[in-house]
């Protein structure tokens, strides 16, 4: 057979012909093909090749080239069934295949390089962009005909030869597209996309769909270059989809990295403008909301892939490079904070957690912020003692504990409200108040008063008190948990447990405090944070006192001829140690009493001791006066100690203060103390100080002190509006005693090294160290010295011993 | 007045003697704390105050206390001297046998 036998067709009649002409062309190739192959004539390659080329190829470019009104009905079934009929037989009877795959290849590529190629020099802007688009449309048509015409060369059951290592035929479409088309135009497109984003940065109007579909191209053109064997179009886009995780090449080289470059160039110049016209808060705003606009755009048409590189390199050029700049400027962190502006606060925290590492100096400037805040709190505070009338800050400087409550507070909301509550933030916060609540105002050399003022601070407050006005359960409670914070920062936890301890007894049995379910709160939130053993004391206390014993009862039922005495009995470790008043000598009335008492709780309580502390308590005693020869008597409500005094005036109406100390039992300074509101306090001066009188008489500046050798008169001519007249309570001088908290500190170091090891057996001595500071870590931040001297004050008694071999280990001495 | 009366000498008699009842007590609130009637107040097994729970006790979260005593007079936690006693039979103070004398609980 030769290539003239086969019946010609021209594709300019073909709009010429009606439909039935157009079949009868048709039929006649097909009964060619029939014959050819009814006669089993040969098919050789010329022929095959023209034949596909003028009834096949060139209708199909026709067609694309607008030569059809619709591109879906190309080329009737018969013709293209007739076609690869004849194909068939050429590839697979007369082994044809390599040269029809080649002419697959050439007829493609001849059609790219001359038709489309062209087409696309021809157009710029988003004429080039639209025209991509549709080329690649066509494209998609163009080879699924050309699949079609070709489909023997694909892998079938009976094999064209050489297609086992063949590309398809839809690949081979795409690689030719890729490398003809896409390679050479893909700078001019990639500028002109740049283009558009650059116009929409600006907010000109551009065509985001059309941007959208040409950027996926970039994805589609990495697949087709990975060599995937596809069996249709179909195939490559759902391909690109899939692949949108960042391997695809294409897109990543193509477009992606120039992409990036520009827009971090872009950026680079308007920050610096930006920077330099603006405060740093505006200049926050404003990055911010690039940032949004930005994310946007990458949604509206990009990969999404793409967001976290952007984002990376805009954050680079406009807050990494230039972070300490914006930190550090004059409108930066540190005006933010002191004018506390928490919006801007919390978008620098946001934007600076941008990038690794970029949050933390933003961390420790806070820090140093609530740093310098608390040391000028402190000096504030080594002002006042400082000043002449210091003395009284010593132990109770309420405006020092709130300011740095205030303090507190006011960073935990920031950092609560700007912060999310980092805890990176949270604890660098916490370790500048640390070393503020731990820095003594006094100078190291001194005992470190904190936990005593935080003490003095509680017994305010439950008190009911608090900057100098009333409050109430609900202000208490919020006092409680103020103060609980604090005291988690505090080290010598266990200074404030004194003080509280010594405070609290003198609430409790003054009946002082606001309500005993206040205390109750306190003290459950002190458990809570701290564990039972910190409130064990404190609870005691407080059962003490809710639940009298039954001797007392039994004696208070008993009655008392001459006056009443009601006993409280409490448990001697609960409460801190009493006053001390073993000197005091008690009138044989009073002795006969606590000795019955003591008599009674005796035969009850074989196994207890009872002491009577006369520095508590209170006393109601009668004073018997007459003024021009009007008697009159008067009830005083005193405490204990008080009381004891005005009975000395029974013996005496004239003592030397010196002499009344010793008769009581009392030192002269402790009896000046005590007896200082019947001096001068208006409503109950039964007592004289005539030296001062005297003085005072002679014209002489007196101070209003009562010194031990004055002499002191009953006022036998006192009076007074009121019947009962309660005494002006006065404190004797007790503070926390620090010898007593460093024994209860080896107390504490020493039960956990013993319940360690016990349990243990054998441990290296760092460990145990470690360990042991954790456990006493709830009662005081601990010395590593002080805790090795207990170990080997343990090894010393017996406790443990080391090993022979190793001097670092130890073992536990059953 | 009398104070002019000096009457120094003996450091705990009154300057001057007139005595009269010009003060005597109606009401008396004393204070009195009691403690146990032994030598030391730690339990030297566990190293708590013999006033607090010991250390087991305060393991589970409660709050008893109760001390033992033994006939030598030394006292522990009930809890603290009953494990001792599982394999000992002595005080761990002074190393007499143990007998136990009694048992006392307080909160």
């Amino acid at each position: 057979m030769a290539a003239g036998d086969v019946p010609t067709f021209a594709v300019s009649d073909i709009e010429s012909l009606t439909p039935e002409e157009r079949d009868a062309k048709v039929d006649e190739l097909v009964s060619f093909v029939r014959h050819a192959a009814a006669n089993h004539l040969d098919t050789p390659v010329d022929v095959t090749i023209r034949m596909t080329d003028e009834w096949g190829i060139s209708l199909l470019n026709h067609a694309l080239e607008g030569g059809f009104s619709s591109k879906t009905s190309i080329m009737p079934r018969p013709l293209f069934s007739a076609l690869y009929t004849f194909g068939h037989r050429c590839s697979r009877e007369d082994d044809y295949c390599d040269e029809l795959a080649q002419h697959h290849q050439d007829k493609i590529q001849e059609y790219l390089r001359t038709t489309v190629v062209p087409a696309l020099d021809a157009k710029h802007g988003d004429g080039l962009l639209e025209e991509f688009r549709r080329r690649w449309e066509d494209h998609k048509i163009y080879s699924e005909w050309m699949r079609k015409l070709f489909l023997y060369l694909d892998k079938h059951a009976d094999d064209c030869s050489g297609a086992e290592s063949r590309e398809t035929t839809t690949s081979v479409a795409l690689r030719y597209f890729k490398e003809t088309v896409f390679d050479v135009k893909k700078g001019d497109i990639v500028s002109t996309i740049q283009e558009f984003v650059n116009k929409d940065r600006v907010g000109e109007a551009v065509d985001r769909s059309l941007l959208k579909s040409v950027v996926e191209l970039f994805l589609v053109m990495g697949v087709a270059a990975t060599k995937v064997d596809f069996k249709n179009k179909l195939d490559v886009e759902a391909a690109a989809r899939d692949r949108t995780t960042g391997t695809n090449e294409t897109y990543i080289n193509d477009f992606e990295t120039p992409f990036i470059s520009n827009s971090q160039a872009i950026y680079r110049t308007m920050s610096t403008d930006w920077l330099s016209a603006d405060s740093i808060p505006a200049y926050l705003v404003k990055v911010e909301d690039t940032l949004t606009r930005e994310k946007a755009r990458v949604d509206a048409y990009l990969n999404p892939s793409t967001w976290t590189k952007l984002r990376a390199a805009l954050v680079e050029v406009m807050l990494r490079d230039r972070a300490v700049a914006i930190r550090e400027a004059p409108t930066g962190l540190a005006d933010m904070l002191e004018s506390d502006r928490r919006e801007d606060i919390g978008r620098m925290y946001r934007l600076f957690s941008l990038w690794e590492g970029g949050s933390a100096p933003v961390a420790a400037g806070i820090a140093r912020f609530v740093r310098t805040a608390g040391e000028a709190i402190v000096r504030k505070r080594a002002t006042k003692l400082g000043a002449p009338d210091g003395k009284q800050y010593a132990a109770e400087d309420h405006e020092f504990v709130e300011e740095i409550i205030a303090l507190q507070t006011r960073f935990d909301t920031i950092i609560a409200e700007c912060c999310e509550s980092d805890p990176i933030f949270r604890k660098e916060v916490q370790g500048a108040l640390n070393v503020i609540i731990n820095t003594n105002a006094r100078g190291e050399s001194d005992a470190h008063p904190t936990g005593e003022l935080i003490a003095a601070f509680v017994d305010m407050i439950m008190r009911g008190k608090r900057k100098d006005t009333k409050i109430g359960e609900t202000a208490i409670s919020a006092a409680i948990v103020e103060v609980n914070e604090l005291l988690n920062l505090l080290n010598d936890r266990d200074l404030f447990q004194e003080s509280h301890r010594t405070l609290l007894a003198r609430r409790l049995l003054g009946e002082s405090s606001f309500s005993n379910e206040s205390e109750r709160e306190f003290i459950g939130k002190l458990k809570e944070s701290r564990g039972p053993s910190y409130t064990n004391k404190f609870e005691g206390m407080l059962t003490d006192l809710a639940s009298p014993d039954d001797v007392s009862r039994e004696f208070a039922a008993r009655g008392k001829s001459d006056f009443d005495l009601e006993v409280k009995t409490l448990c001697h470790g609960h409460w801190p140690p009493p006053f001390q008043t073993t000197s005091v000598t008690l009138p044989p009335l009073l002795r006969s009493a606590t000795d019955d008492f003591v008599a009674l709780y005796r035969s009850k309580q074989s196994s207890r001791k009872v002491d009577f502390a006369l520095a508590e308590g209170t006393m109601t005693v009668r004073g018997f006066f007459s003024k021009g020869g009007k008697d009159a008597w008067y009830d005083f409500r005193c405490n204990t100690l008080q009381g004891l005094h005005l009975l000395h005036f029974n013996a005496s109406e004239t003592w030397k203060c010196a002499d009344l100390a010793s008769a009581v039992g009392v030192s002269p300074a402790d009896c000046a103390q005590l007896i200082k509101p019947y001096v001068f306090s208006s409503s109950c001066r039964v007592i004289i100080d005539q030296t001062l009188a005297d003085d005072h008489k002679a014209g002489k500046k007196i101070r209003k002190v009562i010194e031990p050798e004055h002499t002191l008169v009953f006022n036998g001519r006192f009076v007074s509006k009121r019947k009962l007249v309660t005494v002006p309570e006065v404190q004797l001088k007790e503070t926390a005693n620090k010898a007593a908290i460093d024994v209860g500190r080896k107390h504490v170091l020493d039960a956990a090294i013993v319940r360690i090891m016990k349990t243990r057996k054998t441990m290296k001595l760092q460990a145990l160290v470690l360990e042991t500071e954790a456990q006493a870590r709830r009662m005081f931040a601990p010395d590593p010295r002080l805790t090795k001297k207990r170990i080997e004050h343990l090894i010393e008694q017996d406790y443990m011993e080391r090993d022979e071999a190793d001097h670092g280990l130890l073992h536990y001495v059953a | 007045m009398a104070a002019a009366a000096s009457a120094a000498g003996a450091a705990a008699e009154p300057a001057s003697g007139t005595a009269a009842k010009r003060f005597e007590v109606k009401k008396w609130n004393a204070v009195a704390f009691w403690s146990w009637d032994v030598e030391q107040d730690r339990c030297a097994i566990c190293r708590n105050s013999i006033y607090e729970p010991s250390i087991e006790i305060q393991a589970a979260g409660l709050t008893d206390v109760t001390i033992s005593w033994g006939e030598c007079n030394h006292c522990f936690h009930l809890e603290c001297i009953s494990r001792w006693l599982r394999s000992n039979n002595t005080c761990p103070l002074c190393s007499a046998e143990w007998v136990s004398a009694r048992v006392q609980r307080h909160e």
